[in-house]
């Protein structure tokens, strides 16, 4: 996948738990837990939002674009 | 019309049809052994009158014309014409009930706020097929019917042709009973269908969007 999700990577460095995320972004966790692990085929831009509000940081901090390896 | 009310009207359905399945079933296995005869009927039209039928009378020519009219025939016993009765019964009474009950299912999918999942946009591409298949069944065995009536009648004296048969002048001619409404209703369910599946797959598409 070219886009890469670094929720876990923000996450880590908020030192948030997902369930704490999933309290805050009103998404449930195992939606969180589909985004992390890049299994989403894609992001509302309100729940972007709302998890750059929870997370204080920018959409680019949370992707990234990466070249396909061949 | 609410979901509930439709799935109301389809179960009073389902147990009306199983009554009268059961009622011709009843009728169809005991009458032989009562010694009732079963009766069978076809339209025929006759393609030419006969001019016997024709009379003058001073000042005024009348003709009786006999255009079309229906061939009943009565059989008794167990044989083929039984035979094939049974199957009749058994294969539309299968896709009626079969129909019947996909539709009570997916009647329930819709109550229950459902509609836009695999199973029931399966169920309803069923139906649709069910009710194309109706009317190929009539055809079908409305021409096994014509084919064996044929042979045994002409013995008779009476001259029967098929209905892709040219007329001749002293000719009935038997025609489908086929209620091609059914296919035309079963291809509009084909694509009601179809349209459901799309939007199961845009439903499935959605839900992985966060």
């Amino acid at each position: 996948m070219a886009i890469v999700v670094r929720l876990d990577v923000m996450m880590a460095r908020r030192k948030m738990s997902l369930n704490e995320l999933s309290a805050r972004v009103g998404v449930s966790v195992t939606n969180l837990s589909l985004l992390k692990t890049g299994k989403a085929k894609g992001v509302r831009f309100s729940t972007l939002e709302a998890i750059c509000r929870a997370l204080e940081c920018q959409p680019g901090d949370l992707l990234e674009h990466e070249e396909d390896s061949q | 019309m609410s979901a509930r009310l439709l799935r109301a009207l389809v179960n009073l359905l389902l147990g009306l049809a199983l009554g009268f399945l059961v009622v011709a079933a009843a009728i169809l296995v005991g009458a032989p052994l009562l010694g009732e005869p079963l009766l069978s009927q076809w339209p025929v039209l006759a393609p030419q009158p006969d001019p016997a039928w024709q009379v003058s009378v001073a000042g005024i020519e009348a003709a009786v014309t006999l255009g079309q009219g229906v061939l009943s025939v009565e059989h008794s016993g167990y044989g083929w014409h039984w035979a094939l009765r049974v199957v009749d019964f058994a294969i539309s009474g299968a896709l009626l009930m079969v129909g019947l009950w996909l539709l009570r299912r997916f009647t329930g999918e819709v109550g229950d706020g459902l509609p836009f999942s695999s199973g029931s946009a399966k169920r309803l591409r069923w139906v649709g097929l069910i009710l194309v298949a109706f009317p190929l069944w009539q055809a079908l065995r409305d021409l096994l019917w014509h084919t064996m009536l044929k042979g045994e009648l002409s013995q008779q004296g009476l001259a029967l042709v098929s209905p892709f048969q040219s007329q001749t002048s002293n000719a009935f001619q038997l025609q489908l009973s086929v209620d091609w409404g059914f296919a035309v209703t079963g291809l509009l369910l084909l694509v009601v269908a179809e349209a459901f599946r799309v939007g199961v797959a845009l439903r499935e598409e959605n839900e992985e969007i966060i």
